[in-house]
């Protein structure tokens, strides 16, 4: 495995929808992660960059344990290196 | 406006998952809208190489090499998603001990058992193993020859391999490590209903409105189907779940009625379950009359322990299968000894939560999914416990209709495709065929082009038995594929390793990575993985998923099919039948095992133009085989209430559940309104059965091998934890996981461990009478254990938690129990 890996993956968390704004704010305040949108239901749509060093599974068993939390599944997910990252593409 | 490929591979990511769960993105990521980030990457699909859900996961390629995964949107399965597992799948490939080579234990130059492992070339490796298998086969005939496979075996390759042993060497000793998994379920399928595999599907999540979990922990072992579970529970706030386990788990987060049992005693609550329906009124008559036969089974059958065994020579009627007629006013007598009161006593549970359970069923109005995985399978009473539940669907004409239904979940990616649907076992063969039965082998033998009495009619060794019969000496040339069973086996000191290490037998181990049993080995191959071969896989609803290979294998390694085809070109059909059978058909004399088992103009049907430029198996052999030995295995099913699509379908389709007829999937069989099969006007048939009737079948309570005493007090069980998948030979090289969940830890009732001044962290001694681990022990996270029981996960290769478990079998169908024996903690 390279140093320079980068992982981004993207993830639906299933909450009570009660718990929905303070999970919101709970999940933005991790390092590594950004909610990128909500629904009424209790989805959250959440985008994750973990290095090799921080790992995406400890990121998954912190949310899951998040109170109001019912389930967390992965959508997508690219490995990437890292200097290519800053890259203007579009 | 200025984007960097950071914000666009995120804006992917997003999109994605913003989509499945109907959620709105903000106008300023919906808009960015990424296409020259997707350009770069290919995309193909293929069922997830994991569980036995059957998940389907876009698979993206760059540069030869999987870099990115998505859960398939247009899957029926996981609608787009995918559990933590998921996230592993691009890097399972890749870890820093991937073999590349074949290594041969040897001293000076050449074999020795005694020897290192060093690098060989395949031909040397092949030279060596078929020198074993032929000295084997002069010395003491097939029944010296086997193998050990696998659910993670590709169809294909489970039905080359299958006739490779059953047809080729004429030995029956082919099993699965399936057989730690699933064989009880199928005993308990075929004796209730006389076919294999659920009656239902996963529609049934979104149709029930009670769910009860005997003894599973779908939220760690299922979680996509967890998922629709939960979702169906949220959404419909009618809906209960009832979790039963022997300690609680993280799927009791969701519980409506939450049940702690005493190891064993589901036996005794199935048949209060049974008796409540009777006592209530609550039979449907009309369905019993018609559709079911009553019977029991034959007691006190042992626990399928070495036949010396002071437990085997105690019981009065080891290993007996028969079951006997009965009336129902003789059910109704035998199933009133478990009355509420009684089953509470001895089960631990509340009559409350008992009769709360029993409602579910009874209750006319409420349609009941029943789902269950290992605990009521890895169980001296698995085949009983399977039928116990049945009968109490078939009692109240619950199944086969949407949201009704007795569901067996799998745990392995074909362990239904290709260990039970092809016949892995050494006692199958295709499409539920037994090798007893001279019409089954007639039948296979007319498919296979051979002559009369080429498949031997005794079944083999089971997967328990094998590992005796190494140890015995009796079974001496093995050949272990697709599986870690030197860390899954029961009983590994006593049993499995001297076995293996026994100078008489020489051991091969294919294997991606250099695992437990590929160390014990004498010779290990290095082998292709996943979708570095084309393949197809079944799941646990009768789905069959084809997959086309999508990048090359890494350097040296091969898939295990063409490790079949490549060693059955090493022997001579002279050297494999005797003079007598090869005079039934002379034309095969002079002919190579492969030519006669694999260019026999059905196999070989389909040119190489047709397979895709990327199909290393295919361009190896110059024709389509996968699709040859798909299509040839597929006539042994179709007609016959196994029907598979042509294979060509498969890879445009997210699969399709057999019986396929007339290019239709069948959801829900054995129901007229869903089943082709179903005569008009039945209403039900149960068709397996010769007078279309299922078997309600009585078995009582019986206690297990083991309990805790004086010397060891505490039950042991065993099993899984969500991030690891089964003995963690993929999932433990990645170190994200790895890191998750380094060790296998100890769970600890905290009264339990306090009475041994025990504290959260400390290492411990875990013993029974076969032998002992060390670990360390927890009282807080995610099982809780009641008190008088520890639970130990089997995913550590340093924590071998099988020296310790019993070989235990159902006497029935061979599985063992990892579930329940007696094992005593020590500080250290």
């Amino acid at each position: 495995m390279s140093e320079n890996e980068v992982h981004i993956s993207s993830l639906v968390v299933r909450a009570q929808p009660n718990y929905l704004s303070l999970l919101i704010n709970q999940i933005s305040s991790f390092d590594d992660a950004e909610v990128f949108g909500s629904s009424v239901e209790g989805k959250i749509v959440v985008v994750v960059e973990t290095s090799q060093q921080k790992f995406v599974s400890e990121l998954i068993d912190k949310i899951n344990a998040l109170k109001g939390v019912l389930s967390t599944s992965l959508i997508f997910h690219q490995v990437d290196d890292l200097q290519s990252l800053d890259r203007e593409c579009v | 406006m200025k984007l960097t490929r950071r914000e666009l591979i995120k804006t992917n990511a997003a999109t994605a998952a913003a989509a499945l769960a109907g959620v709105v993105l903000p106008a300023t990521a919906s808009n960015l809208i990424a296409t020259s980030v997707d350009t770069q990457i290919k995309w193909d699909k293929a069922p997830c190489r994991f569980c036995g859900t059957g998940c389907s996961v876009l698979v993206g390629t760059q540069n030869g090499r999987v870099v990115a995964t998505q859960g398939d949107p247009e899957s029926p399965v996981n609608k787009g998603l995918n559990c933590i597992k998921g996230y592993f799948l691009s890097k399972i490939m890749y870890g820093n001990d991937r073999l590349t080579s074949p290594l041969l234990r040897m001293r000076d130059g050449k074999y020795h058992k005694s020897g290192d492992f060093q690098p060989v070339s395949w031909d040397q490796a092949f030279d060596i193993m078929a020198e074993k298998w032929k000295e084997a086969l002069r010395k003491k005939g097939p029944t010296s020859v086997g193998m050990f496979g696998s659910g993670q075996w590709t169809v294909m390759e489970g039905y080359a391999a299958v006739k490779l042993m059953k047809a080729g060497f004429r030995s029956n000793n082919i099993d699965p490590n399936a057989r730690h998994c699933m064989a009880s379920a199928v005993g308990g399928f075929m004796r209730t209903f006389g076919i294999d595999e659920p009656m239902g599907c996963y529609d049934d999540f979104e149709h029930a409105d009670a769910f009860v979990l005997w003894g599973s922990n779908m939220a760690e072992m299922h979680p996509i189907l967890w998922t629709r579970l939960t979702d169906r529970r949220l959404s419909n706030p009618h809906v209960q779940v009832c979790v039963m386990s022997t300690f609680e788990h993280r799927s009791f987060e969701l519980s409506d009625n939450s049940i702690i049992f005493t190891p064993q005693t589901d036996l005794a609550i199935a048949n209060y379950i049974a008796h409540y329906i009777i006592e209530s009124d609550a039979v449907n008559w009309d369905f019993v009359d018609k559709h079911t036969n009553f019977k029991r089974v034959t007691e006190d059958i042992g626990y399928g322990l070495r036949d010396d065994h002071p437990l085997q020579k105690k019981a009065k009627n080891p290993n007996v299968g028969e079951m006997h007629s009965m009336s129902f006013e003789q059910y109704k007598s035998a199933v009133s000894a478990y009355t509420l009161k009684k089953t509470a006593e001895i089960s631990g549970v509340s009559e409350e939560k008992l009769l709360t359970l029993a409602k579910y069923y009874a209750d006319p109005n409420i349609k009941v999914m029943s789902l269950w995985t290992m605990g009521m399978n890895q169980h001296t009473r698995g085949v009983w416990m399977n039928s116990l539940v049945y009968n109490i669907h078939l009692l109240v004409g619950k199944i086969s209709q949407p949201g009704n239904g007795p569901f067996s979940l799998t745990g392995q990616p074909s362990a239904c495709g290709t260990a039970r649907e092809v016949g892995t076992f050494s006692h199958r063969l295709p499409a539920d065929l037994v090798v007893t039965k001279k019409a089954h082998r007639d039948t296979a033998e007319k498919i296979w082009k051979l002559p009369e009495g080429t498949i031997p009619a005794k079944p083999g060794y089971h997967a328990v038995e094998q590992n005796r019969r190494l140890k015995d000496g009796d079974l001496n040339a093995y050949w272990v594929m697709c599986n870690n069973n030197m860390q899954a086996a029961p009983n590994i000191m006593e049993e499995g390793l001297p076995g293996y290490r026994n100078p008489d037998n020489f051991i091969v181990c294919s294997d991606p990575y250099p695992t437990v049993t590929a160390q014990a080995a004498d010779l290990i191959l290095p082998t292709a993985m996943w979708v570095e071969k084309e393949g197809a896989y079944g799941n646990a609803e009768r789905r069959t998923q084809a997959w086309y290979q999508q990048v090359k294998p890494v350097d040296g390694a091969k898939s295990d099919l063409w490790q079949l085809l490549e060693f059955s070109k090493r022997f001579a059909i002279e050297e494999v039948w005797p003079e007598d059978l090869i005079n039934e058909m002379p034309e095969y004399r002079g002919k190579t095992m492969f030519e006669v088992l694999y260019k026999n103009k059905q196999v070989d049907a389909f040119p190489i133009e047709e397979a895709q430029a990327l199909n290393d198996d295919a361009h190896d052999q110059g024709f389509y085989v996968q699709k040859g030995l798909f299509e040839e295995y597929a006539t042994f099913g179709r007609g016959h209430g196994h029907d598979l699509a042509p294979y060509d379908r498969y890879h445009q389709e997210r699969g399709l559940r057999w019986p396929v007829v007339a290019g239709e999937e069948t959801r829900w069989r054995f129901s007229e309104k869903y089943d082709p099969y179903v005569e008009k006007g039945s209403g039900f048939q149960f068709y397996g059965k010769p007078d279309n009737k299922a078997c309600i079948i009585f078995a009582p309570y019986e206690p297990p091998p083991e309990s805790p005493n004086k010397d060891y007090d505490l039950w042991l069980s065993t099993g899984r934890v969500l991030e690891h998948w089964h003995s963690g030979t993929m999932t433990a090289r990645v170190p994200e996981l790895y890191k998750a969940v380094p060790d296998a830890l100890c769970y600890i009732n905290p009264i339990d461990a306090e009475k041994r001044s025990l504290r959260r962290g400390d290492e411990v001694l875990l013993q029974s009478i076969r032998g002992e681990v060390r670990l360390r022990i927890e009282t807080r996270g995610r099982n809780r254990p009641p008190e008088g029981l520890v639970f130990v996960p089997w995913f550590d290769a340093r924590v071998l938690i099988n020296k310790v478990t019993l070989d235990a079998t159902d006497p029935l169908s061979k599985q063992t129990d990892y579930k329940k024996c007696a094992v005593r903690i020590q500080k250290v």
